[in-house]
């Protein structure tokens, strides 16, 4: 089997000034962070972005010191913390990306039906808690929590990327399309049927409250 | 009316206030005369709520150290 191609090169332009700010005014003084200020304010989303995009706690830990060797590289560079959210989202799925190319070229590739999941009985606990309760209140229940979590982990990869950093991350799908070299509306159709699939695995658990 | 299945196909647009004039009010003429779609729109919309608010898992004991040790490993 071939090599994976490295991707993680492709996307590791540092975020740059603008070009036509005055000299010595591109972004405020004493802005540049400092690496345990990157490390406080960011590596618990780095970690969890590469978690649930991989399914693998250890695998997510490597991808996480992958990432912030990175940062460590480039941090110099840094000229400010306005885009850094965004680069270190552009190198987490990066890595991610590669790191699962790696994984698949050195293991056997199980032939997965994304129907598979989706159609897998599951055995409910039955439903114990309302779609139209607020998030803060279903998310204090634990059990409920980590049905979500693995629903998620349940979607096949191609969904549930888009749909971790869509509806997980928050972020723009012209952002995702540009992240994943997906075009947009190939963006919309994996996070709709991913949203789907979700709620057909959750609905054993939750019910509908009659009005 | 549009049909269940056009507006399966039409509520990703739907939630994230993308259609039209028009296609919003077909949308909701229809969740307004069928209780099926209107349940679907509903977990559908929490689908979204609830994963929004999904809590970070803690960092693994001792990755922070090392993340932060990084730095001493550099040359220069």
């Amino acid at each position: 089997m071939p090599e994976p191609k490295d991707v993680r090169s492709e996307a590791f332009e540092v975020p740059r000034a603008p070009e036509n700010a005055p000299p010595g005014q591109e972004f405020p003084a004493g802005n540049v962070p400092s690496l345990e200020e990157v490390v406080r304010d960011h590596a618990p989303r780095v970690y969890n972005l590469a978690r649930r995009m991989l399914n693998n706690d250890d695998d997510a830990e490597d991808v996480t010191q992958e990432v912030f060797l990175r940062v460590v590289q480039k941090l110099p560079e840094f000229r400010g913390e306005s885009d850094i959210t965004t680069w270190l989202h552009r190198i987490t799925v990066n890595v991610a990306l590669y790191h699962r190319q790696r994984r698949a070229a050195q293991n056997e590739n199980r032939v997965h039906d994304p129907l598979e999941t989706v159609l897998e009985d599951k055995v409910p606990s039955g439903p114990s808690r309302q779609w139209s309760a607020g998030p803060e209140e279903v998310l204090q229940d634990r059990e409920a929590q980590a049905l979500i979590e693995q629903a998620i982990a349940d979607l096949p990869e191609v969904y549930r990327d888009v749909f971790v950093l869509a509806d997980v991350e928050g972020l723009p799908n012209q952002e995702i399309s540009d992240l994943l070299g997906l075009s947009l509306s190939a963006v919309k159709s994996r996070l709709h049927r991913a949203r789907l699939m979700l709620r057909n695995a959750l609905a054993p658990h939750f019910e509908e409250v009659a009005t | 009316m549009i049909s269940c299945l056009e507006l399966v196909d039409l509520l990703c647009d739907f939630v994230s206030g993308e259609l039209s004039a028009d296609g919003r009010q077909d949308v909701e003429d229809h969740l307004q005369n069928c209780a099926t779609c209107l349940a679907l729109h509903r977990s559908y919309s929490a689908v979204i709520r609830l994963t929004r608010h999904l809590p970070a898992s803690p960092l693994p004991p001792g990755l922070r150290q090392r993340l932060s040790a990084l730095g001493g490993n550099q040359p220069g």
